[in-house]
């Protein structure tokens, strides 16, 4: 299928069209032009879903894709060469990513209509959601990492916006700082990585990297140092760590849930968390050649295993998704980091999914009781039928049972983290990933289903709050957007079979599409793409030539050989330890929140569980040690010898110590010269005389006085 | 089309002269007067645009007239591109500040006859070709400038117009020395106070002798010239003028003291001690980098512990012209570009910061963010001022750059053409971005979040004159974030020939 712009740009331009209608007219519009945000969003869907089509139902080949370009600004003068260019890049990634943000968004922007209904922000909320979606479509179609960078700040922004939408509240105020600052350490340096790798290799599109990859352009490039791929892809993780929410730059997320629901579902469960796990896909090969997986690998599992133990004891419904969130991405991260590169993009696509209605859900429940604690709920699924049925499945989605999603995906992540952490001869100590990635979907099985049964299982535990809960009723906005989600929560759509392992197939010849259509992009087709590349600076400094690792997705621990036997028997016994798990997990949390023959543990540990409750002290250290001891004492200790110190004493002490010659001068004039007798000297002396005197007059006069000295000074040494 | 500079440099004058034949009562007179002056600069400014010949680096619009004939001293006039940004940067600030000034009530008719001075004297710093007329002007531009932060200041106006003339005149004198040296040493001959002429390296082999001592005469003129502009810019460590100057100078002088003055001095670095002095500034561009780098980084920690708005975006012009200075002492295509930019870009965003101040100034009469008794000086003005935030937070955001806001393009491309030399000063200059987003969005959070302050109350929001002189700095924000080639396109021949030529050294 021939592309014209026409047919891709609308994807993007249509959200934006709709925030600045929003923007400008929103408020005359009725209902503050809701229904333009939907109506924009759900453009973008159409022309989405038709690229999604030709993608895989049309051509489904691994390599095809789309890549149009235009020159957006010019520096070029005589024989220096330097454009940048923009660009489009649609690849089956990116259109299965196209597909999930304009879809989920559409629905999201449906829901949020019935949700932020009567809400004194609706207008702001709705100008800024469909920004937020144009951010996230453009940073898809981006074919370089400089548009991926400015729609990523583009969505920071958006996300601060959101957050901070009920601005009269102080938390809302701390809490959208909070995440711009935090999401900043690591865009800044982001910048910095791509920076490097521009100057260095002359570009920045991810065909350009792919192909300097392949032609060995990175190779015996340092900077301070260290291999430039090391340094670069460091400081691009770093930005997908911030984005994220990836241990240690985690803090910001939990806070963001300040914001209104829908908007959390959408930003931060579905579509911008996951863009740091986006670029990270993108930049796979350079984190190969950097070296960088095993890092990845570990800050991945961290993050999956921490944030699910602080989740088991979150009371706030929407505190418990954002931990769970945090963990999944990090699941997500260790999928990135032991070359499980299909899986990973898979757990994006159904957490995604699940997340956003899981979100939606608690959107719908608190919308009904006007409560987020959850020890204040319980037997809601009565009232709230529709909603029940969607959080469920989703909860199963998540727990990774068996003919949903999330086994799907999750499960893959771990089979290949089991081999990569057992089987591939790696350092024994690596065995930790795997371990804390089971470890930690024990736990998620467990929170998931502790929330559901104090949501929606066992008696009312404020009766009050039941009783003035509103009934739920099929309808458009509120809950169909919902159960539309859940239909995706199933496998196969993904996995094309039930299971996830190709038993029962019920999508004819094309069942594991996901599978084959993902791939991490093998270099060496991108080695020709651009005739030449032509490094626009040699390297600052190169040292000596160091050993670049050799990228080949199918080799070593840049991803699992599928020649070796022993990757079906990891594969198989994740599937069954995965199972086991997620069932022993639901059943210890019906256990202790539904029959109550155990008994929860935390009295038991409460040192432990207050360190929980305390999130490990993280914004303890961040906010009230680094920030307010340190950076705050800093900035008053510079503020004062900058002012206090600085500016009192030495410049205006060296104006005093010129009054003081001002004052010798004087005493000089009146003392000296007049006692002397100044009559009888002579022109010469009668002109000092004349300066002295104007000298006399005021500070101002006293520089020209120094003007004329130190042009005379000078004249005088140059002997004219 | 070859007068239109004589016509730009003394149009102001002629409003100026306007504004004194008026008698002092009929203030709204004196107030149109001003306008159509400067609204007349601004057209032909945009004229003059138009007319820019994109594709040289040659001067344009070139006007040369024998004045002191016996120095070879004359008034020569000429435009080149980056010269051409300032201009039309000059001519919209002037014109927004007239507008902003509406509601001066000291004697008006002295204070609008001097901001029309102010605007003709910084044209013809920027017009010069001829450095006794460059001379002239960067000096006369004092006179103005001390009256108007010395009367229309605030409590310590009188200090702080001292301070900021003793400071740039102490610069100065240096930069006047540098200028007579350059005049003997080509020998007093017809082109000896032509700018143009010492360019391109002509003095890298010369020597003076300085009590017996042969000394490199770039090197030692470099210096001198760099003292004179370095202390305009601000660059650390002679930055302490520009706090004072601008705390207690009214609103529309602080526009453009940030906006276009200190322009003035990184103009005098890519005119004048870049091209005359290509070699030491090759060779020093290290120590100039550090300087820009102490100057990003300290800006923003000062920044960051004032109370006082107006001192914050003091402290944060230090710390942005600290990117500028990063992108020169680069010298390459992206970093002097980029630097060139930067030098428009906050000329509009911090005129934006500095006249939204002006605007809550004008409501509240004071500038705290925390009062020096610790309460809260101001505290949900979202609530109370929904336009005023919204231009607020696209002026900040500008600042802090933002993509899509203007002020992202021209970091970015400084950060490429740090890159190429100084590995290490890019990866430090990083935390500046940080930091400069940390000062203005906990000084946004403090003054705009939370509950409405009681005092706010009565606050009403911008009137339909405050909205219209912000709308096209907001469209200057907008679309020259998303399309910068308009800006990049006129100066990328003189940014280009500047560094072809540094490169040869």
């Amino acid at each position: 299928m021939e592309y014209s712009i026409g047919s891709i740009a609308p994807i993007f331009l249509a959200p934006v069209l709709a925030f600045v209608i929003n923007a400008f007219f929103g408020r005359k519009l009725p209902r503050n032009g809701d229904w333009v945000a939907v109506l924009g969003v759900f453009i973008s869907f159409i022309f989405s879903a038709r690229i999604f089509g030709d993608f895989v139902f049309g051509n489904f080949a691994t390599d095809y894709y789309i890549h149009k370009t235009f020159t957006w600004f010019d520096l070029s003068f005589a024989d220096q060469i330097w454009k940048v260019d923009l660009g489009i890049y649609i690849d089956n990634m990116a259109a299965i990513m196209l597909l999930m943000v304009s879809g989920v968004a559409t629905l999201i922007h449906l829901f949020s209509t019935w949700y932020m209904d009567h809400d004194h922000r609706h207008g702001r909320f709705f100008t800024f959601l469909p920004l937020f979606t144009s951010g996230m479509l453009g940073l898809v179609l981006s074919d370089n990492l400089l548009a991926l960078f400015m729609f990523w700040e583009v969505m920071g922004f958006c996300s601060y916006s959101l957050i901070g939408i009920y601005y009269e509240k102080e938390e809302a105020g701390n809490a959208s700082i909070k995440a711009f600052m935090t999401t900043r350490v690591g865009d800044v340096f982001l910048l910095l990585g791509l920076v490097a790798v521009w100057m260095v290799i002359g570009s920045v599109t991810y065909t350009d990297i792919y192909a300097a990859i392949a032609n060995g352009s990175f190779e015996g490039k340092t900077v301070l140092g260290i291999s430039l791929a090391t340094f670069a892809g460091f400081c691009m993780f770093l930005g997908a760590m911030g984005k994220s929410a990836q241990f240690p730059l985690h803090v910001w997320l939990p806070d963001a849930m300040m914001g209104p629901t829908p908007g959390s579902a959408l930003i931060h469960a579905a579509t911008m968390v996951a863009a740091g796990v986006y670029l990270s896909l993108r930049m796979y090969p350079l984190m190969v050649i950097g070296d960088l997986t095993t890092f990845i690998a570990v800050i991945g599992a961290i993050t999956a295993f921490g944030a699910a133990t602080i989740a088991l004891v979150q009371t706030d419904i929407k505190a418990v998704l954002a931990f769970s969130t945090i963990s999944q991405l990090g699941y997500m991260m260790i999928g990135v980091g032991v070359g499980s590169y299909n899986a990973a993009f898979m757990h994006l696509i159904t957490h995604a999914v699940f997340k956003a209605c899981l979100f939606l859900s608690a959107g719908s429940v608190i919308h009904s009781i006007h409560e987020q604690q959850m020890p204040k709920m319980g037997g809601l699924r009565k009232k709230l039928p529709y909603t029940f049925i969607a959080m469920l499945c989703c909860s199963l989605a998540i727990a990774g049972v068996p003919f949903f999603s999330g086994f799907v995906s999750k499960d893959r992540i771990l089979g290949d983290a089991l081999y990569w952490g057992f089987m591939a001869g790696q350092n024994p100590m690596l065995a930790i990933v795997p371990i804390l990635g089971f470890a930690g979907a024990f736990l998620t099985a467990f929170y998931m289903f502790r929330m559901m049964f104090l949501t929606f299982f066992g008696k009312p535990r404020d009766q009050h709050i039941y009783d003035h809960a509103h009934d739920e009723h099929l309808s458009l906005t509120s809950n169909v957007p919902l159960l539309i989600l859940t239909v995706f929560t199933l496998g196969f759509w993904y996995a094309g079979s039930l299971t996830g392992q190709g038993f029962v197939k019920v999508m004819g010849a094309k069942t594991e599409w996901f599978k084959i259509l993902v791939e991490a992009p093998d270099v060496k087709k991108f080695a020709d793409s651009k005739s030449k590349i032509t490094p626009l600076v040699e390297p600052t400094t190169v040292t000596e030539k160091l050993p670049v690792a050799v990228y080949d997705h199918q080799t070593g621990y840049a991803g699992p050989n599928p020649d070796d036997h022993k990757i079906h028997t990891a594969h198989v016994v994740g599937a069954a330890a995965s199972v086991v798990i997620a069932f022993s997990g639901i059943f210890l949390a019906f256990l202790m929140y539904v029959k109550g023959s155990v008994k929860s543990p935390r009295s038991k540990f409460p040192g432990f569980v207050r360190t929980l409750q305390n999130r490990y002290y993280f914004d303890h250290v961040y906010v009230d040690i680094i920030i307010k001891k340190g950076l705050l004492g800093l900035n008053r200790f510079l503020a004062w010898v900058d002012m206090g110190l600085y500016d009192r004493y030495a410049v205006d002490g060296w104006a005093k110590v010129n009054r003081v010659m001002f004052k010798i001068a004087k005493w000089f004039d009146n003392v000296i010269i007049d006692a002397v007798g100044v009559d009888g000297t002579g022109v010469a002396v009668n002109l000092f005389n004349l300066v002295l005197r104007i000298v006399q007059s005021g500070k101002i006069q006293f520089y020209f006085i120094m003007l004329i000295v130190v042009l005379g000074s000078y004249i005088w040494t140059l002997n004219f | 089309m070859n007068g239109i500079l004589n016509w730009i440099l003394w149009m102001p004058i002629i409003g100026m002269v306007a504004v004194l034949l008026v008698p002092k009562a009929k203030e709204n007179v004196i107030r149109f007067v001003t306008l159509a002056s400067t609204t007349i600069t601004l057209i032909l400014s945009i004229v003059l645009y138009m007319n820019f010949d994109n594709s040289t680096a040659d001067m344009q619009f070139v006007v040369k007239i024998p004045w002191i004939e016996s120095f070879h001293i004359n008034y020569y006039l000429g435009l080149d591109g980056i010269t051409m940004l300032m201009t039309f940067l000059n001519a919209l600030l002037f014109f927004i500040c007239t507008l902003s000034s509406w509601t001066v009530e000291k004697n008006l008719k002295a204070y609008f006859a001097l901001l029309l001075m102010l605007q003709s004297t910084v044209f013809g710093v920027f017009f010069s070709l001829d450095f006794f007329l460059f001379y002239v002007y960067w000096e006369v531009m004092l006179i103005p400038m001390f009256f108007l932060i010395g009367i229309w200041g605030g409590e310590n106006r009188e200090y702080a117009a001292v301070k900021f003339f003793l400071y740039t005149f102490f610069g100065s004198i240096f930069m006047l020395v540098g200028i007579v040296a350059l005049y003997y040493a080509t020998g007093k001959g017809p082109d000896s106070f032509s700018i143009l002429a010492h360019q391109g390296g002509k003095f890298v082999n010369e020597t003076v002798s300085i009590f017996g001592n042969e000394i490199s005469f770039e090197k030692l003129f470099f210096w001198f010239m760099f003292l004179g502009f370095a202390i305009k810019v601000p660059v650390f460590p002679f930055h302490t003028w520009l706090p004072h100057a601008h705390v207690q100078a009214p609103t529309a002088v602080s526009v453009i003291l940030a906006g276009v003055l200190l322009k003035m001095g990184t103009y005098g670095f890519l005119r004048i001690a870049f091209p005359i002095f290509p070699a030491a500034a090759v060779e020093y561009s290290t120590l100039i980098a550090v300087l820009g780098l102490i100057s990003v980084i300290y800006g923003a920690f000062c920044a960051m512990a004032q109370d006082d708005v107006k001192k914050l975006i003091a402290y944060s012009s230090v710390s942005h012209m600290g990117f500028v200075m990063l992108g020169i002492s680069a010298m390459t295509t992206q970093g002097v570009s980029g630097a060139v930019l930067q030098m428009f870009n906050h000329g509009t965003s911090t005129a934006m910061m500095f006249l939204l101040i002006g605007i809550i100034y004008e409501r509240s009469h004071h500038r705290w963010i925390v009062k020096p008794d610790g309460s809260l000086g101001y505290g949900g003005l979202s609530t109370k001022l929904p336009k005023f935030t919204t231009v607020f937070i696209i002026g900040m955001f500008a600042s802090m750059g933002l993509p899509g806001l203007s002020g992202f393009i021209s970091e970015a491309l400084i950060f490429l053409g740090i890159y190429q030399r100084f590995t290490t000063i890019t990866v430090i200059a990083v935390v500046g971005l940080l930091l400069g987003a940390a000062y203005l969005l906990w000084m946004f959070k403090r003054m705009f979040f939370g509950p409405v302050n009681p005092e706010c109350e009565e606050y009403e929001d911008m009137n339909a004159r405050e909205i219209f002189y912000m709308i096209p700095l907001c469209i200057c924000v907008i679309v020259f974030g998303i399309f910068p080639s308009p800006l990049l396109n006129v100066m990328k021949a003189s940014v280009g020939q500047l560094v072809d030529l540094l490169a040869k050294f």
